[in-house]
């Protein structure tokens, strides 16, 4: 009887925890950046044009350098705006707590430079003026500097 | 002649600082509490678990070093905790995704060893697998060595290293063998990545295991051998490693001891994920330098992830241990692991 009972008390408080630390399941919501989005580029290192498919290696960390040899460093908005989570689902097809915890879990494997976060689009986007090899992403209505087409086009 | 080589590229390294000074430094902590039920005491347990300060800094567009110290209970401190140092990495990006590296690592055997680290937030289970609690995988070398990843198409990563070998500190090796590990892995599609390593090391008399414990008397020859697959994906996870690790000496010969475990969870709703987990580490009769106790073990649990910086894992384990008499284990854990 006094086992059933603990075992209760052990599923009954990691059950109340769960409950009560429940927030409503993420969902990917409709476009919030009119207009899709930009990347935007340092004047050194990266070049006029790539395909999505590498865009995407790029971003994710797995290759830290351009080919003329200068570091890529990467700028991103945060999550918690809608250009950062228009971002996870258009680019990485992630939510914004999937590329969270994939970042957080790079860089604590080593295998990656944590990426700048910025709040807003014209902090992010005088990082990436002020850094040589920098990359980010922005919405294509407030992209400015250097922009490169992905697949083709100006706005993903 | 590898150690030379090493030593020629560590050297090329230091003349080759000359890089562009940056200074970007990131500080996080992992911590992790959490509250058991042992069935057979019929006792609940609070516990605390570790508390993990991880420090990641940019030096230079080339030179990086990374950090990790946990504070964790110790019986044996007289403040009844100890202060450890797990990692500590200096790193040197030399050509693309090819870098130099020297300190103290996680030894590059096995995936979990390679991937999860001390913060709790990141484990899929509880714990980590018997095969790493019975202290067949050296954990932690002091070293240097080369690694790459993310190459080609297939995502080809590399790890080779020489370090202090089993019995040594942090401070100086206690014979004139280094350990020798490699590690190879690829990624032919998202999500799932195929790996393979060795750990070579010659053990004197009267060291220290893996674990920290001085077992035996005999000169062992050690010869570690581990492969692994696991895919992560949206909805499915799946990890399956399996070592085999041959000691050998000249009185008994080679005594060869297989462990492995098997995960797999199931993602529902994008927060909860069921999962169950087996490991098995069988000994051959007549091993000497591992404490020799056959193990088999099976855990189910539920974990809910709250965001990307807290989870908390409900988790029945049950554990049959020994060779000639067995025990058995029967716990329920709840843990809480944040990040922050």
């Amino acid at each position: 009887m006094r086992l059933f009972k603990n075992i209760a008390f052990i599923l009954l408080g990691g059950f109340l925890l769960m409950f009560f630390s429940f927030t409503p399941e993420e969902q990917f919501n409709d476009p919030q950046t009119d207009g899709g989005l930009a990347v935007v580029v340092n004047s050194k290192g990266a070049p006029a044009e790539m395909p999505l498919s590498k865009l995407k290696i790029i971003l994710k960390g797995e290759q830290q350098r351009w080919k003329d040899g200068s570091k890529i460093t990467l700028a991103l908005m945060k999550t918690s705006t809608g250009v950062g989570e228009d971002m996870a689902k258009r680019i990485f097809g992630m939510t914004s707590k999937e590329l969270n915890k994939y970042f957080l879990s790079q860089v604590f494997q080593g295998k990656m430079s944590s990426p700048q976060f910025f709040d807003s689009e014209e902090d992010l986007l005088k990082y990436i003026k002020n850094n040589d090899g920098a990359i980010g992403v922005t919405s294509f209505k407030n992209a400015s500097g250097t922009t490169i087409t992905v697949d083709g086009k100006k706005a993903i | 002649m590898r150690i030379r080589l090493l030593f020629i590229i560590f050297l090329s390294c230091i003349f080759n600082l000359h890089s562009q000074v940056k200074d970007k430094t990131t500080i996080r902590g992992f911590i992790d509490i959490g509250s058991s039920y042992d069935m057979e005491k019929e006792r609940v347990n609070f516990q605390f678990g570790e508390q993990d300060l991880f420090i990641t800094s940019d030096l230079s567009d080339k030179i990086s070093f990374l950090g990790e110290s946990v504070l964790k209970y110790s019986p044996t401190s007289p403040t009844k905790f100890d202060i450890s140092l797990e990692r500590a990495i200096f790193k040197y990006n030399y050509y693309k995704n090819h870098n130099f590296f020297a300190g103290k690592v996680h030894t590059a055997l096995n995936y979990w060893n390679d991937t999860y680290h001390h913060g709790r937030l990141f484990f899929p289970t509880v714990g980590r697998p018997e095969l790493f609690n019975q202290n067949i995988i050296p954990l932690h070398t002091t070293g240097m060595g080369l690694s790459g990843q993310n190459l080609g198409n297939w995502k080809f990563g590399y790890t080779i290293m020489i370090g202090n070998g089993l019995g040594s500190t942090d401070l100086a090796d206690n014979n004139a063998e280094k350990c020798f590990v490699f590690a190879l892995h690829f990624k032919p599609i998202d999500g799932l990545r195929i790996g393979g390593s060795g750990y070579f090391d010659k053990i004197d008399g009267v060291v220290h295991n893996h674990g920290g414990g001085v077992t035996q008397v005999h000169n062992v020859r050690q010869g570690i051998y581990s492969g692994s697959i696991a895919y992560f994906k949206k909805k499915f996870e799946f990890l399956a490693e399996a070592s085999s690790c041959q000691n050998s000496t000249d009185s008994i010969g080679v005594k060869t001891t297989y462990a492995m475990y098997v995960y797999a969870g199931f993602r529902i709703k994008d927060m909860f994920v069921p999962y169950v987990r087996y490991d098995n580490v069988d000994y051959e009769k007549g091993e000497m330098y591992f404490t020799n106790s056959n193990t088999e073990a099976f855990c189910g649990g539920l974990r809910y992830e709250i965001n990307y910086l807290a989870s908390v894992k409900l988790e029945y384990q049950y554990k049959k241990t020994g060779t000639t008499s067995l025990a058995f284990t029967n716990n329920i854990f709840l843990q809480i692991a944040i990040g922050f």
